[in-house]
C-alpha cells in the first residue's frame, strides 16, 4: 500500500485548522460571509492542490512503474452486459444494448378498454408518449405474494427498451444496475420447466447469491409485440 | 475541442486530448546514455518501449520538478517518415481539461525557429494558455534516432 503523509507542510497556512468555521467570540474569518464553509472557499481549494506538489515517495513511484510494465487488463469480449431488475420475487437481467432508459416511477395513464391484462396505458417521457406493458404478464409470473422482500415504492422503477424501433416501458420493482456475465456462466434452465417465463428466458446467471433469468431480447420483443396484435 | 492543460514554470500550454492516449504518473523510466538532454528516458509502457521527452527540459532548460502534479501524458505521435508512434511528455501540473473551441485561439503572430511547436493561444480565465502541436516537438534528426525501424 502507497502510505500518505496527511500531515500539513509547515509552509502551509491552515487558517481552516487555526480558525476555522464554528470558533465562538474568538476571530471568525471574513471570508466566511461569502463562502459560509471552510470548503467553498478558495484558499482552501488551492492548499488542496499544494498538497500534491510534495515530492513523490520512491515506493508509489515503484509501484506505478510495475504497474504500467502490465498490459492493460481490458474486458472480455465475449462478455454480456445486462440490466438487472426485480419483478416481485424474481430476478431478470435484459441485454443492455435494448434499455433505452431507466426512469423513476411515472404516472400511467389508464386507457379504456385494457384491463388488467398486457397493457397498462401510455406513460409520458418527456413529451413522448410510450405504450406501458407488464412483464410480469407476458412471462406469465405469480403476482407477488408472501414476498421476502420488502416491496418499497422508492425502489420502483421504470425501464425503457427499445428494438428495431419498437418501444415499450414498464415497471419493474427495483433495478439493481449493469452486470456482465461471460458466456460459459449461462446455466440452462431444467428442460422439465415449461412455462412462459422458461420459453423467454435463454438460460440463468448466478449474481451473488441469486439465481437470474436472462431474458431473450428476440423472443421478448415478439412476445411483446404479438401480445399487443 | 477538449484540451488537456499542463503548466511548465508560469506559462500555461495545452495539448487536444484528442492526441492524447493516457496519462501516466510519473514512473520510473530507464536511462538513454547519450541522448539529447531533454529525452528523459524510456518507459514501459505496458510491454512497449517508449520514448519520454522531458518538456520542461525541452522548453525551459530545466528538468521537470518532482511532485505528485508532474506526469507523463503518453501521445500518438506521427512520424515524418510515416506511421504513429507513442510518445511520453513529462510535463508539471497536469491536472485540469479544458473546453475550448477551435474560434477561440487566435495566432499568436510568432515564428519562433527554435520552439515551431507553438501553436494558437487562447484565454481562460485571466491566463493565456499555448496549444502545442504535438507533431512538430520533435525535429526529424531526434526522430530518427528515437524511432528508427522495428513497429510499435
Amino acid at each position: 500500500m502507497i502510505e500518505q503523509d496527511d500531515s500539513v507542510p509547515a509552509s502551509l497556512d491552515d487558517c481552516w485548522n487555526q480558525i476555522g468555521v464554528w470558533s465562538k467570540g474568538l476571530a471568525t474569518c471574513p471570508e466566511l460571509e461569502s463562502c459560509v464553509h471552510c470548503r467553498n472557499c478558495a484558499r482552501y481549494a488551492s492548499a488542496g492542490r499544494r498538497m500534491l506538489e510534495r515530492p513523490v515517495p520512491q515506493d508509489y513511484r515503484e509501484q506505478w512503474t510495475e504497474r504500467f510494465s502490465q498490459p492493460k487488463q481490458t474486458r472480455d469480449d465475449n462478455s454480456v452486459a445486462v440490466l438487472l431488475f426485480r419483478l416481485g420475487d424474481e430476478w431478470f437481467a435484459l441485454d443492455s444494448r435494448y434499455i433505452s432508459e431507466v426512469t423513476r416511477m411515472l404516472g400511467i395513464h389508464s386507457l379504456p378498454h385494457f384491463g388488467d391484462g398486457l397493457v397498462k396505458g401510455l406513460v409520458n417521457i418527456r413529451g413522448e408518449l410510450k405504450l406501458c406493458v407488464s412483464l410480469g404478464c407476458t412471462l406469465q409470473l405469480d403476482k407477488a405474494c408472501g414476498s421476502h422482500f420488502i416491496d418499497h415504492e422508492i425502489l420502483e422503477r421504470m425501464v425503457l427498451v427499445e428494438k428495431d424501433g419498437h418501444s415499450y416501458i414498464f415497471p419493474v420493482s427495483e433495478v439493481e444496475g449493469i452486470v456482465h456475465y461471460r458466456d460459459e456462466d449461462l446455466q440452462a434452465l431444467p428442460p422439465t420447466l415449461a412455462n412462459a417465463r422458461s420459453k423467454l428466458t435463454t438460460g440463468i446467471i448466478k449474481w451473488k447469491t441469486r439465481q437470474v433469468g436472462v431474458l431473450d431480447p428476440e423472443l421478448l420483443f415478439y412476445s411483446l409485440a404479438k401480445g399487443l396484435t | 475541442m477538449l484540451m488537456l492543460l499542463f503548466q511548465l514554470g508560469s506559462n500555461r500550454y495545452a495539448i487536444p486530448v484528442a492526441d492524447v492516449v493516457e496519462v501516466a504518473p510519473r514512473v520510473m523510466l530507464e536511462n538513454i546514455d547519450r541522448a539529447p538532454d531533454y529525452v528523459a528516458g524510456l518507459f514501459n509502457y505496458r510491454g512497449v518501449l517508449a520514448p519520454v521527452i522531458d518538456l520542461c527540459c525541452m522548453i525551459q532548460g530545466r528538468r521537470c520538478a518532482d511532485s505528485f502534479t508532474s506526469r507523463i501524458v503518453m501521445v500518438n505521435f506521427p512520424l515524418i517518415a510515416g506511421g504513429m508512434r507513442t510518445l511520453g511528455l513529462l510535463a508539471e501540473q497536469v491536472t485540469e481539461t479544458c473546453e475550448l473551441e477551435a474560434e477561440q485561439f487566435w495566432s499568436t503572430g510568432l515564428q519562433i525557429a527554435a520552439s515551431p511547436w507553438l501553436n494558437d493561444a487562447a484565454y481562460t480565465g485571466k491566463t493565456l494558455v499555448q496549444k502545442i502541436r504535438v507533431a512538430d516537438l520533435l525535429p526529424a534528426p531526434v526522430q530518427d534516432q528515437l524511432f528508427c525501424g522495428g513497429e510499435a
